[in-house]
């Protein structure tokens, strides 16, 4: 082929393409006609008490004009499964429900008594919304506290993305994301953790008025298709969002228990990533002190963890090497301490009867309820599958392996000032 | 004529490597091999490293001899015809895979209503372009290009690493190596990129320690690949299953961008840059491949029926990847076998009788 014949070729085609492609880019219409902007979810059950499912999406609708500006809305809609409760909003927006942007999905208690990963699989399954989505699970109605969360002005802090990052940071060291959800409901200890969110109805009661109140407040809450409204402008006091540091575990897709926020920092000591924290030392008597109280911060925490087997029997030896700094002491008599860290035998002694009490508990509540947070079940399995294994099958119930663990914790304190 | 250097050569080897390793690959491997599909994948690279060494040791020995010219000295015409129809069949099978993987990955993450022909049409333009003007202009836009996804794949990994804890699928082979052995198997098309290097004997300029370079650079990229699906692996856990493509999943996790949202336009650039030069690499071999079969000069209609007959399939198949996968662990795995073997038998039969006619020289 000549090169002139090549060019003219090349130059038909662009042109030809242009042709085609330029028109049909020109006018196509913006996103924001065809598609809304889902920025968070709340799932419920249908008030009528059948199985259906309540889904409410919290959509951002901007508008045209020389400012970027834009207002949020809550949608609802019912249906069977999520599908459904999606083709429902459509319809209420006249709009496709965009997932992308989803930043968080608040569960309702009466949703997690059932297996909920039947219901998120439609979220993960393709790439409709983001693996990071963060799941919230909340005990009272999930759409009231979205509906709050929609009335948020940037300026407050409650607002759950904050919150829940917070919370990673310094209260469950869980992702706590559809994608952590998923890996965990299909490995085999199936324990998998949501962080606690609710409302603080009583700063809604002293106002007289909920925003989200039980008729689902700005977003009309039928029970029907749903509808769209502007949330905001009709609420005299808005509830607020309390974020107490409880958290709750599901074990296979199913609620098993919410640990409140005292039992939180019992967790704390077999969490290997989490190391700020506060611990109270009470009746410390010595040479110094009587019945003293005195505050330490965690500002290093080493641990290092060891599993064995004894007569068939998982173990697990936990090494804490902490680097505390004294926050407060408080003593009746106002005798004080002039140094800046106060830490002795007594001290060291006292630390260690709380690590091994509070972690104990820990352990008894994983015990009670049957599942694994800190999935003890991968770490004896990779010690030794084949003790492991033996030890399962001299279960009557392989699943209840948490019943017979026992740990042991050694503690070594140091003063950081 | 040399239309390569060796530096070029390298970059389109690394190009073909990488391919689709980053997209659907991770996935597949770990919906038959489990949580050993680490170890598959390392496996696999052992044979493709093997593939790049023995055409390098090709390339080395016939710096003027083109691929068609060896094959009909070695194995008659027929021979040649018949070895070249099966290579453009098995090339042909990788540049429909790669058109179906960038039609999804635009079906997926940028347009909802997405005719085919409006991607068929610019992209088999584009593609077929840097295909026709050949070796040298590939190899140039490939350097060009080389940073800006080496680049755009790291600042992609980083943003995970945070999330990594390194043991998260222990303990492996608890059901022996079976797993392992069935998804290397069955992901062996993925690993058959090596072979259409086979088209660019004659085409180098070969320097010194070439072969050296050649496996260090790909040795390099195969371990950075492991370590890239090692690390999507364990931020994933068990939840690899659900993931499409591993780059653009991986981009779009990252928890700590959860307020700037997505990282995803980093990788969805670079996915595709990537796929757009394997593709065109797979449509300039189709080409040459034509070309010499049928005695043209020029290799624009080979490229031509090569992309139209690539067109039909992928409208007969509705540009389905999921069917497209179904197809390639259960059916061209297997055939890549088969061509892998090929490549090996003529890679040593080329290299061997070279070396009996050097040593008929020296005496």
């Amino acid at each position: 082929m000549s090169r002139s014949l090549f060019n003219k070729i090349v130059v038909f085609c662009v042109v030809f393409f242009l042709l085609i492609l330029a028109p049909q880019e020109i006018n196509r219409p913006n996103q924001g006609t065809i598609r809304a902007v889902c920025t968070g979810l709340a799932i419920d059950t249908a008030t009528d008490g059948s199985n259906l499912l309540n889904v409410t999406a919290q959509v951002l609708i901007p508008k045209p004009g020389g400012q970027y500006e834009q207002t949020i809305s809550l949608v609802n809609g019912e249906g069977a499964n999520l599908i459904e409760s999606f083709d429902n909003m459509r319809f209420q927006l006249g709009k496709e429900v965009g997932l992308a942007h989803c930043c968080f999905i608040i569960i309702s208690k009466d949703v997690s008594e059932t297996n909920i990963a039947t219901n998120l699989d439609y979220l993960i399954r393709g790439s409709y919304s983001g693996n990071n989505t963060v799941l919230v699970y909340t005990d009272g109605k999930a759409k009231d506290l979205i509906a709050v969360a929609s009335n948020v002005n940037s300026n407050e802090v409650d607002n759950i993305q904050t919150l829940v990052k917070y919370n990673k940071k310094f209260l469950t060291s869980n992702e706590a994301n559809l994608k952590s959800f998923f890996a965990d409901y299909n490995s085999p200890h199936k324990t998998s953790v949501m962080n606690c969110v609710n409302l603080n109805k009583e700063s809604g009661s002293e106002g007289g008025s909920q925003s989200g109140g039980s008729s689902g407040g700005s977003s009309g809450g039928s029970s029907g298709s749903g509808e769209s409204s502007s949330s905001g402008a009709q609420n005299n006091l808005p509830d607020k969002i309390k974020n107490d540091g409880s958290f709750a575990v599901f074990y296979d897709g199913k609620l098993a228990t919410v640990i409140d926020a005292d039992k939180h920092k019992y967790f704390n000591w077999l969490d290997k990533e989490l190391t700020n924290n506060t611990v109270k030392i009470e009746n410390i008597t010595d040479d110094t002190f009587t019945n003293a109280t005195i505050n330490y911060s965690i500002v290093n925490k080493i641990m290092k963890q060891k599993f064995y087997f004894v007569n068939n029997t998982p173990c697990i030896d936990i090494y804490y090497d902490l680097k505390l700094r004294t926050e407060s002491i408080e003593q009746e008599d106002g005798t004080t301490y002039p140094n800046q860290s106060y830490i002795n035998n007594v001290i060291i002694n006292a630390f260690n009867e709380k690590v091994e009490q509070e972690s104990q508990q820990a352990m008894d509540i994983q015990k009670e309820y049957g599942f694994d947070i800190f999935n003890y079940y991968k770490s004896f399995n990779t010690k030794s599958h084949t003790e492991w294994q033996k030890y399962l099958n001299s279960l009557d119930n392989p699943e209840d392996y948490m019943k017979n663990i026992q740990i042991f914790t050694h503690v070594t304190c140091e003063s950081m000032i | 004529m040399t239309e390569l250097s060796s530096r070029q050569f390298i970059l389109i080897s690394l190009y073909l490597i990488i391919s689709s390793k980053l997209m659907s690959m991770p996935t597949l491997i770990f919906d038959y091999a489990g949580k050993e599909a680490i170890f598959t994948i390392a496996l696999n690279f052992i044979v493709e490293i093997l593939i790049v060494f023995l055409v390098c040791e090709v390339i080395k020995r016939n710096p003027n001899t083109n691929l068609f010219q060896l094959l009909k000295q070695k194995f008659s015409i027929a021979g040649a015809y018949i070895i070249l129809i099966i290579l453009y069949a098995f090339i042909l099978f990788k540049f429909l895979f790669v058109l179906q993987e960038l039609y999804t990955f635009f079906k997926e993450f940028l347009y909802d209503d997405f005719m085919p022909i409006v991607f068929a049409l610019p992209m088999f333009f584009v593609v077929g372009y840097l295909a026709f003007k050949g070796a040298r202009t590939m190899g140039r836009t490939f350097e060009i290009l080389f940073w800006f996804i080496l680049i755009g794949i790291i600042v992609t990994i980083a943003s995970n690493l945070e999330y990594v804890s390194f043991s998260r699928l222990e303990p492996y082979f608890e059901n022996g190596i079976m797993p392992m052995l069935d998804g290397s198997l069955k992901s062996l098309f993925y690993f058959g990129n090596s072979i259409p290097l086979l088209f660019f004997i004659g085409k180098v300029q070969v320097t010194q320690k070439f072969t050296t370079k050649v496996i260090a650079s790909t040795v390099g990229l195969a371990l950075f690949i492991t370590a890239f699906c090692f690390i999507f692996y364990d931020v994933y856990g068990m939840a690899v299953p659900y993931t499409l493509f591993a780059l653009s999943d991986f981009a779009q996790y990252a928890p700590f961008i959860l307020d700037l949202q997505r990282l995803n336009w980093l990788s969805t650039m670079v996915d595709v840059t990537k796929l757009f030069c394997s593709a065109s690499i797979f449509l300039y071999c189709l080409g040459q491949a034509g070309k010499n079969m049928v005695k043209l000069k020029s290799s624009f209609y080979p490229i031509l029926v090569s992309i139209i007959i690539t067109y039909v399939l992928a409208t007969l198949l509705n540009y389905d990847l999921d069917i497209m996968k179904h197809y390639i662990a259960n059916y061209l795995s297997y055939a890549t076998i088969g061509v892998m073997a090929l490549t090996i038998i003529i890679s040593l039969v080329f290299s061997f009788n070279r070396r009996k006619n050097e040593q008929k020289f020296i005496q």
